[in-house]
């Protein structure tokens, strides 16, 4: 008797929870239908303007994403973990560059990287190599170095200062951590609930997820950018760009208020054609390192203590990195 | 968000991706490089919108059996719903479904101001060869490829000769007989895109709606090397014409 009960207030949940996804589809039809008539409330030039760069970086990114999903939720389903920790060297120093080069090779979108360096944790990999795994990961695998190339066209020296730079900054990071660094802030690392199923199945719901998320965030970084290009005036957008430091500092923190996923934080910046490159190339190597969506899910990891000293030891290394190979290189 | 809603939004993204891929919409917004992607990602996404339908479908079958027996695959194949945040995704859909932005435009030409054009860096001669004229005797070229002769190029080869052109019009603020003759170029897609103009000096400027596709014939008037006004053209026939299928265009390379 309590077993039914309870499957049908389950059930009612359920249908209950189905009432947005009919509200949106009726929402679609009803504006489709009086499109006609909702047209000359959108009239506006500058709302206008709004629109087509925030439908257009939505589109150019979309199927860097999609890719990208595809990539990482093969890998999550489909290599495991101690693959990655029997190919770390046993020196904790030296397991730090070779965690970071190892970024190569696993696209990782930013969601998934952390749950992965826990699970790396939890097999003994070094705490200091898998934090730099963690920060290497999401920001020059193959899908995003190929993404910044194609946002900058003509311009590969970006794409080129991107890969060093955030290499640079996982390792430095890495090693700063097995200075000042404490084991026991680390030790909260759990499992990530893994998905029942076979492996395929795994892949499909990992992907799906992961897209999901970082769809959100992407289009509230078209939404921003749109809104930086239509309705700033000029005059700040340009006294923000136009003094060196101002510009480096916006664009931090910037990236950091806006978790964009790292396939597609190339094409905001592309857009946000009145800041230096420096400046724009600080914007995407801390992106993928430190952001509001990273932050909690570092904290709901690793716990809050590490994040609370994690996330500004990385900001600032990421900011200061960067800054330097910009100049150098850009 | 629920599992139902998960569904809904991959079939959403993959209508929006199917019509992107399959007209020439995406021409307002991305390259033409771009359409074999967006084709690729509908695919995929509408791999993923099927498994999910088909889930879907067994809970709903579910749901009519009174949950009482449930079959061990309906377990196993559990899906989650999604965060309420991926709603956001639907944006971009409504927006394309609803109210059909426009290519770039004055506006967003005036905001921006002109695109100014950086000296050749390749030594030597960066325009080599003579022009090459049309059947009827006039030279056609790009708005960029114009602002660059004019600037740059030593051999002043727009001389004397009767130019065709095409833009759409562009109001030139504080003349009444002169407007700006624009097209927008993107380096990766409209967000970044900035405007080449030529200024066409014309009597009537009257007849001539801002955002109109024009050809405009006329005469280069020379100015300085270097100079970095936009340049300007002196009329002889204006016709309005039908707005390409590919509004932008990509830089110039020199």
């Amino acid at each position: 008797m309590e077993a039914e009960t309870k499957d049908r207030s389950e059930v009612e949940t359920a249908r209950r929870r189905d009432i947005p996804a009919l509200a949106v589809v009726a929402a679609l039809i009803a504006g489709f239908t009086f499109r006609t008539q909702l047209i000359p409330v959108f009239d506006g030039p500058a709302i206008q303007t709004w629109f087509t760069i925030f439908v257009s970086i939505s589109v150019q990114a979309m199927p860097f994403l999609v890719f990208g999903v595809v990539i990482s939720g093969a890998i999550a389903a489909f290599v495991a973990p101690s693959a990655i920790a029997r190919v770390l060297p046993r020196n904790r120093f030296l397991a730090v560059p070779a965690a970071g080069l190892a970024g190569v090779a696993l696209p990782g979108c930013e969601c998934g990287s952390v749950p992965i360096a826990g699970r790396l944790v939890a097999r003994g990999v070094p705490p200091a190599a898998a934090l730099t795994f963690l920060l290497a990961a999401p920001a020059i695998n193959p899908v995003v170095l190929v993404a910044t190339v194609v946002a900058f066209p003509g311009q590969p020296e970006v794409a080129l200062a991107r890969f060093l730079a955030s290499l640079a900054t996982s390792i430095v990071v890495g090693l700063l951590w097995i200075r000042l660094g404490r084991d026991e802030w680390v030790d909260r690392a759990r499992r990530r609930a893994s998905h029942g199923g076979t492996k395929w199945d795994t892949f499909m719901a990992t992907a799906t997820h992961d897209f999901l998320h970082a769809g959100a965030y992407l289009v509230v970084g078209a939404m921003t950018a749109a809104t930086l290009q239509t309705v700033i005036p000029r005059s700040i957008m340009s006294s923000l760009a136009g003094n060196g430091v101002t510009a480096v500092a916006t664009m931090a923190i910037l990236a950091v208020v806006l978790a964009i996923c790292s396939e597609a934080d190339a094409f905001v910046a592309a857009g946000l054609s009145e800041f230096s490159l420096t400046s724009r190339l600080v914007f995407l190597v801390v992106g993928p390192m430190v952001d509001v969506k990273l932050i909690a899910l570092q904290s709901g990891v690793f716990g809050r203590t590490f994040a609370s000293r994690f996330a500004p030891l990385t900001f600032v290394t990421a900011v200061v990195v960067a800054s330097i190979t910009g100049w150098w290189l850009l | 968000m629920s599992r139902f809603g998960v569904t809904v939004t991959l079939l959403l993204l993959s209508a929006f991706l199917f019509r992107l891929g399959f007209t020439d919409d995406m021409l307002t917004y991305v390259k033409p490089t771009m359409r074999p992607w967006l084709i690729a990602s509908c695919v995929v996404l509408t791999g993923l919108m099927l498994r999910r339908a088909d889930a879907d479908i067994d809970e709903w079958m579910d749901r009519r059996t009174d949950g009482g027996n449930r079959p061990a695959s309906a377990e196993v194949r559990r899906e989650h719903g999604g965060p309420r945040l991926a709603w956001l995704l639907v944006l971009p859909i409504a927006v394309i479904f609803i109210v059909s932005p426009q290519p770039l435009n004055s506006y967003a030409a005036a905001r921006q101001g002109s695109r100014s054009l950086a000296p050749p860096t390749a030594s030597g001669d960066p325009f080599p060869g003579t022009m090459i004229p049309e059947a009827d005797g006039s030279y056609r070229m790009s708005l960029q490829e114009f602002g660059l002769r004019s600037a740059y190029d030593e051999d002043r080869e727009l001389r004397d000769k009767r130019m065709h052109l095409i833009g759409f019009v562009a109001p030139a603020p504080g003349s009444d007989n002169s407007f700006f003759l624009t097209r927008f170029v993107i380096q990766c897609c409209a967000a970044d895109g900035a405007p080449a103009q030529v200024r066409v000096v014309t009597g009537d400027t009257g007849n001539l709606a801002p955002d109109s596709w024009v050809t405009v014939e006329g005469q280069w008037q020379e100015a300085p090397l270097g100079t970095t006004e936009p340049p300007v053209v002196v009329a002889d026939s204006i016709r309005p014409v039908l707005a390409p299928s590919e509004p932008y265009e990509s830089p110039e390379q020199y």
